[in-house]
């Protein structure tokens, strides 16, 4: 190892420049990729807690027919118990369904989603996003509907709305409700064609008392995901119903994450491609300027291979200084903006918060990408290794 | 009892046009504690003849014995390990390694042979004391002179306590009185410790004090007389 050391420090400002390539890169990359997963893992956490949850539970045959003949049923009795489950923090029952909504001489195709409005206030923080009237009660009869809805029906709070859609087994779901709160659902979709109702009114509407289109399931934990999944399905009439975790439910989520992390991949990739050449052109001159000395160290008795460890083993302790000395800095700067994110400010935070979202953009200080870049270094050294090995093993001795 | 033996040795050297034969059929004993300069004109096969009993090159035909072993049948490998027990070589261009001390190069041969620590320590400054360097052991090359290195290098050479010592040249690059400082000191190795030097040279100080030379023309001995 003395050698070792000795020769990197012959040539100092090469040695630095490499060490240098390597620890700009490292860090570079590192938080690059630290921030972005965080962002996403965040974005995906917030959108599972307050919307679709981890785990959702649907009759079999929903999830590729959502039709109210794949509704599905549970009783009291399991509902308490999969609250009770340790990592579980919210169990949202859900009556989706889609109807006819008519006022005077307007109408509009809607979504009607029925809810438990105590859970879902829970979940979703869904009474923060009232801009007038009330929110409801377990029993209610009336509806919440987003103020673009209201608008296009000319509907207000104390209106009351018919809806017309399909209920249980083919009968027709009619009903009148009266316009109880008026909600600012963020997107124009969401907004001019969504209805809250209770839980009980929406059963009652689709004529299917104690029917649900599925179950959405928070949990503390994701890391127990699989675990708590296991202690779902032995609660839930697996017969029946399928458990799905998020990576089933989200998988488009998870693909635009994929797609849009892709880019920046791409560009990680470059800057080690950038590096890798600066690596490979150190090692070239650290070979090729030795040429003399390697024949020496060969006349004199050692063996070709224990020198091109010698030469390897200087590729690499440089290159993991570079590495060591990058996370060293890298790390606590992403723990820190883990533990204390970049807060979002302006219409992007009231955004996050209507959706019941916390608008923080933390780092992740996910093991996995900081040791992809150790990975990722090694790997070019690995490659760097093989012209002065190769340049080693042919070295003709004689003539030096 | 002779330490290296050549029998019919031959290296051709080829090209497009022609063959050259820069050692031609040199059959060659030399024993334990000689001081024996191998001179020639350039191009007589001085280097070639010295590189090939220093298993650095390997002959077209023919054999070295060295104590007792056929070196041009070894593997690469076991060629290496053999230099590394058994032979020590000085160089024209000293050939230190710039990035250890005098002490350092001097104790690096005795690293790869695997020797204990406290052995290395000792045999190093003993050797560097003897070629009148006690006081530069921590010296790096590039501060020591060219006679100073040549003098490590004799020690570095001598370190593996080899059987005979090859020496290219050693004082090419000398001024006079480091070369017959060296030369001094290779002698009093020689005729104290019966250390076995064979130079190839053209130094006549270093001809004057050898006590065989072999001349080399064309790759060929035309004389071999002790002295």
């Amino acid at each position: 190892m003395k050698l070792v050391w000795r020769n990197i420090w012959r040539n100092r400002r090469r040695a630095i420049i490499t060490i240098s390539s390597v620890f700009f890169a490292v860090l570079f990359c590192a938080l690059m990729i630290s921030f972005q997963t965080g962002v996403w893992e965040k974005m995906i956490d917030n959108t599972l807690r307050s919307q679709t949850g981890h785990i959702q539970v649907h009759a079999k045959g929903y999830w590729e027919d959502k039709t109210i003949d794949n509704f599905m049923f549970v009783d009291d009795a399991s509902m308490a118990r999969l609250e009770a489950v340790d990592n579980i923090t919210n169990v949202s029952p859900r009556v989706e369904t889609f109807a006819m909504a008519s006022h005077g001489l307007s109408s509009k195709g809607i979504a009607v989603i029925g809810i438990s409005p105590g859970r879902e206030e829970q979940k979703s923080n869904l009474p923060i996003k009232l801009v007038g009237g009330e929110y409801l009660s377990e029993t209610d009869d009336g509806l919440l509907i987003g103020q673009g809805l209201g608008k296009y029906l000319g509907v207000g709070i104390g209106d009351t709305l018919a809806l017309i859609g399909q209920g249980y087994h083919g009968s027709s779901a009619v009903g009148l409700f009266p316009v109880r709160g008026i909600l600012n659902l963020v997107t124009a979709e969401m907004d001019n064609g969504i209805a809250y109702m209770s839980l009980a009114a929406a059963q009652k509407f689709i004529d299917m008392p104690d029917g649900y289109s599925g179950l959405l399931i928070a949990v503390a934990d994701n890391k127990r995901l699989d675990a708590t999944i296991a202690e779902v399905e032995a609660i839930v009439d697996t017969e029946a119903l399928n458990v799905y975790s998020w990576h089933f439910t989200m998988e488009r989520l998870l693909q635009s994450a994929e797609t849009d992390k892709a880019f920046n991949v791409v560009i990680m990739y470059i800057m080690y491609v950038i590096v890798g050449f600066g690596i490979l052109g150190t090692i070239i001159m650290m070979t090729n300027e030795r040429r003399r000395e390697f024949c020496v160290m060969i006349s004199v008795g050692m063996q070709r291979w224990r020198l091109a460890l010698i030469v390897a083993a200087e590729l690499l302790v440089m290159s993991l200084t570079g590495v060591v000395a990058a996370l060293a800095l890298a790390l606590p700067i992403a723990r820190w903006f883990n533990r204390h994110p970049i807060e979002m400010t302006g219409e992007m935070a009231e955004m996050y918060r209507q959706y019941g979202m916390e608008p923080l953009m933390p780092f992740s200080v996910n093991p996995g990408i900081f040791a992809e870049q150790v990975v990722i270094i090694l790997v070019i050294a690995m490659l760097a290794i093989i012209y002065p090995v190769n340049k080693i093993s042919k070295l003709k001795i004689v003539g030096k | 009892m002779n330490i290296i033996e050549t029998k019919s040795l031959c290296k051709i050297f080829r090209d497009t046009a022609q063959e050259v034969y820069a050692v031609n059929n040199v059959d060659l004993s030399i024993t334990a504690g000689e001081f024996t300069a191998i001179v020639g004109p350039s191009g007589s096969g001085k280097t070639t003849l010295l590189n090939m009993i220093g298993g650095l090159d390997t002959p077209t035909s023919g054999s070295i014995i060295v104590d007792g072993k056929d070196i041009s049948t070894l593997s690469e490998n076991e060629t290496t390990a053999f230099r590394l027990h058994h032979i020590g070589f000085v160089f024209q261009a000293y050939n230190l390694i710039p990035v250890l001390s005098a002490k350092e190069n001097v104790s690096f041969i005795m690293e790869l042979q695997g020797r204990p620590k406290a052995e290395i320590d000792s045999r190093a400054s003993e050797l560097l004391g003897a070629v009148g360097l006690a006081d530069r052991m921590d010296s790096r090359p590039a501060k020591l002179s060219g006679g100073q290195q040549q003098r490590v290098a004799v020690a570095r050479a001598l370190a593996s306590r080899p059987r005979f010592v090859l020496a290219d040249e050693p004082t090419a690059n000398l001024d006079s009185k480091s070369a017959a400082n060296l030369l001094d000191i290779m002698v009093k190795l020689n005729e104290q410790e019966g250390v076995t030097f064979i130079f190839s040279t053209h130094d006549p100080r270093i001809v004057a004090k050898a006590r065989r030379i072999i001349t080399l023309e064309d790759g060929g001995i035309v004389s071999d007389r002790s002295v």
